[in-house]
């Protein structure tokens, strides 16, 4: 179980998640909003790269992607794991798209990741808790 | 390699910039909780483009906040 504070006087739940790089060596934590409106979780390009990750491949899939501004498109990409509070799931889908910077975050965190888990936001106490679901 | 700070410390020294942190001390509960402050700038494609110049675990802590009259639709 997972359980995140998180500042309940912010306008987003912001959370700290963990990406591991391609070869599992190495991780990257970035700044996030948890997002119950996104069907996938969404990380920038550059940051994927860095992680010897190839958002560029041409054998890609791209997936439509339907924001409040418009309708685009975006290569989906597998990672190796996400990290959340300690908790980890492997093989995880994530759409490769940038943000505006003007958010004060480097991705979301969407459905996709959040279905593997029975989870609680506490606006109370500023808590989000994490249970796993058992297969 | 820079000394090691807390977030809060790099909260109020770096205000409103994108820092990279290497070798970050991480909390279950509370997430990215410190690390060595190498690069920082008010512009995140400019952090973004220095990850490849520090090796291991790394951090990116943002230290500004939505302003109050901006909404937000993601």
């Amino acid at each position: 179980m997972a359980d995140i504070k998180f500042n309940s006087n912010e306008k987003l739940i912001f959370l700290d998640i963990g990406i591991a790089s391609s070869d599992g060596s190495w991780i990257i934590y970035l700044p996030v909003v948890l997002d119950t409106g996104a069907t996938t979780t969404i990380l920038p390009a550059d940051i994927l790269v860095d992680l010897g990750y190839d958002p560029g491949h041409p054998g890609l899939s791209r997936v439509r992607l339907i924001t409040g501004s418009g309708v685009g498109y975006a290569p989906s990409i597998t990672i190796k794991s996400l990290i959340v509070g300690g908790e980890k799931i492997n093989n995880v889908s994530v759409l490769c798209h940038d943000l505006p910077a003007e958010a004060g975050i480097d991705g979301l965190l969407g459905l996709n990741f959040l279905k593997n888990f029975d989870f609680t936001v506490e606006y109370s106490s500023g808590r989000l808790r994490f249970i796993k679901i058992q297969e | 390699m820079g000394k090691k700070l807390s977030t809060k410390r790099i909260r109020s020294r770096y205000k409103d910039e994108w820092v990279l942190l290497l070798n970050p001390e991480i909390s279950s509960e509370t997430g990215i909780e410190g690390g060595e402050v190498v690069f920082h700038s008010k512009n995140r494609e400019e952090v973004h483009k220095r990850l490849s110049d520090f090796k291991g675990n790394k951090a990116i802590v943002f230290t500004g906040k939505i302003p109050e009259e901006v909404g937000v639709l993601l």
